[in-house]
C-alpha cells in the first residue's frame, strides 16, 4: 500500500512540468506584434502584452512592473524605428536575459521628415530634427508585416528549437492569411480612382500604406502624436487640401480630431470617419486583419 | 415751392427714383450661370485596348473599371478610356472545373504598343487586380 501512495505521489509530483510544458516566455511592446507573435507561437509560447490595444504608443512609458515583466521573457519584441523611445534605456536596463527581436532591423524604412522642416522661407522656423527620421509606422504595409512574421518564427525557433517545426507551420499558414488579406485590399481599392487616393490624417501613420497602395499623404503632424503642428503648416495644409480636392479626412481612433474639425470646417471636406493609425484596437480591429480591413473600408467608404 | 407741398413730394420722389436706379442695379439678384464640370477630353484620358487569353477556355470572363463592366468586342478585345495615370482594373473569371488551375493573360495596348502584358492565376475561379501603368 505505502509502495502504490509513493508511486501515486510521485506520478503527481511530475504531473505540472508534463501539463504545463516550459512555453516560450514572450513580451511585446506592441499590438501588432503581439497578433504576429500569437499566429507564429500558437500554443507553444506565453505572450505578455506589455503594450495594449487602444494604448496610445508614443506617449507610452514602462512601468517598473512592465520592466519586471520584460526581465523575465525570453524574447521582447519592439517595433524600433523610433517607435519606443525608450527601447535603448530598456534594454541597458533589463540586462542580456531577454532576446530582443525589432521589427524595424527587418524591414526596409521609409525615410521622411518630421514636422518643422517643410517652411524654410520664414527667418525664424524651427527645426525639430533637421535630419531624416524613419517612419516607425511599418505595420501598415501587409509587405511588411510578412517580413516581420518570418523574423519572428526564425526568433522563435532559434530560441526554442524543439518547436522548430510547429513555428515553420503555423507561419505558414499566417503568411497564406496574409497573401488573402492582400489581395482583398487590391480588389477593394480598385474602387477608387488614382486621382482620389489621397489620405489626409492628424499624424503621419500611413506612409507604407500609401507607398503599397498609390495613395498620396497629408498629414496634419509628424510621425508622433505628440507633434504639435505649427499655424503655417496648418494653413499650407488648408491650401494643399482644397488643391488636391480631396474628399475626406481621417481622425485616429485613439485622438481628439478637434484640429481636423476645424479643418474640415475650413475646406468644406467631410470627416472620413476614425482609422487605426498606431496599432490594434479591442473591438473591430482586434487583429493585424482586422485593423486592415477596416481601415480600407472606412477609407473606400469616404473616398469613393 | 415753398407753398406747394405736393409739388415739393413729387420733387422729392422723382429725385429719390433717379438716385435709386444705379444703386438697384449694382444690388439686383443676378443669375450666375453654374460651372460645368468639364468633361474629360482627349487630353485627359486615353484609349486602352485589352485582349485576354484564358486557358482551359472559361465560363465566363469579365472585366471592371471603377466597378463598371468594360463590353467586349465581336472579336474579344475591350476597349476602355483610362485616365492619364496609372488606373487598377478588376478581372473576374470563372472555370468549368472549380479546383483545377487557370489563367488568363492580359494584354493591354495604348497606341498599337504594348504597355502590359501580365498572367493571373487561379483554382477554377479568378478576382485579381491589374493595373495599367501611366503611358
Amino acid at each position: 500500500m505505502k509502495a502504490l501512495v509513493s508511486l501515486a505521489l510521485l506520478i503527481l509530483s511530475g504531473l505540472p512540468s508534463v501539463v504545463g510544458a516550459e512555453k516560450l516566455t514572450v513580451a511585446s511592446l506592441n499590438t501588432v506584434l503581439t497578433d504576429i507573435a500569437k499566429n507564429v507561437g500558437g500554443d507553444k509560447i506565453e505572450i505578455t502584452a506589455i503594450v495594449k490595444p487602444g494604448v496610445d504608443p508614443h506617449g507610452y512609458e514602462p512601468s517598473p512592473d512592465d520592466i519586471r515583466k520584460i526581465s523575465n521573457s525570453q524574447i521582447v519584441l519592439a517595433s524600433g524605428l523610433g517607435f519606443e523611445t525608450y527601447l535603448n534605456k530598456l534594454r541597458q536596463s533589463v540586462g542580456s536575459m531577454p532576446t530582443f527581436v525589432v521589427a524595424g532591423e527587418a524591414v526596409k524604412p521609409l525615410m521622411g521628415f518630421e514636422e518643422g522642416d517643410h517652411d524654410h522661407g520664414a527667418a525664424d522656423h524651427e527645426h525639430k530634427d533637421p535630419s531624416k527620421t524613419p517612419d516607425p509606422h511599418w505595420f501598415h504595409s501587409i509587405r511588411n508585416v510578412k517580413v516581420v512574421t518570418n523574423q519572428i518564427r526564425d526568433a522563435f525557433s532559434k530560441a526554442d528549437p524543439a518547436n522548430e517545426a510547429t513555428y515553420f507551420s503555423n507561419a505558414a499558414a499566417y503568411q497564406a492569411q496574409l497573401d488573402q488579406l492582400s489581395k482583398w485590399v487590391k480588389l477593394e481599392l480598385a474602387k477608387l480612382p488614382k486621382s482620389a487616393r489621397v489620405l489626409i490624417t492628424s499624424h503621419d501613420a500611413l506612409g507604407y500604406f500609401a507607398r503599397d497602395n498609390g495613395f498620396r499623404v497629408l498629414p496634419v503632424a509628424g510621425f508622433s502624436t505628440s507633434d504639435q503642428p505649427s499655424s503655417k503648416r496648418v494653413a499650407a495644409l488648408i491650401q494643399e487640401i482644397r488643391d488636391t480636392k480631396a474628399k475626406a479626412i481621417f481622425a485616429e481612433n485613439i485622438e481628439n480630431p478637434k484640429i481636423l474639425v476645424e479643418i474640415t470646417k475650413e475646406t468644406g471636406t467631410k470627416l472620413g470617419g476614425a482609422i487605426y493609425a498606431d496599432g490594434l484596437g479591442d473591438r473591430e480591429a482586434n487583429t493585424f486583419d482586422s485593423m486592415m480591413r477596416y481601415n480600407v473600408s472606412t477609407i473606400v467608404k469616404a473616398l469613393q | 415751392m415753398r407753398g406747394a407741398p405736393i409739388l415739393r413730394l413729387a420733387l422729392a420722389t422723382i429725385l429719390l427714383i433717379v438716385a435709386g436706379i444705379p444703386v438697384w442695379s449694382l444690388t439686383r439678384p443676378v443669375s450666375v450661370p453654374v460651372p460645368v464640370r468639364k468633361a474629360p477630353s482627349a487630353v485627359d484620358s486615353r484609349e486602352v485596348v485589352l485582349r485576354l487569353t484564358a486557358l482551359p477556355p472559361a465560363d465566363s470572363l469579365a472585366v471592371f473599371l471603377l466597378g463598371e463592366m468594360i463590353p467586349a468586342a465581336s472579336d474579344g478585345t475591350r476597349t476602355v478610356r483610362l485616365p492619364t495615370d496609372a488606373a487598377d482594373l478588376v478581372v473576374r473569371g470563372t472555370w468549368p472545373d472549380s479546383g483545377s488551375a487557370c489563367a488568363v493573360r492580359v494584354i493591354a495596348t495604348q497606341d498599337s504598343l504594348d504597355i502590359l502584358d501580365a498572367t493571373l492565376w487561379g483554382d477554377g475561379k479568378i478576382e485579381d487586380v491589374i493595373t495599367i501603368p501611366p503611358p
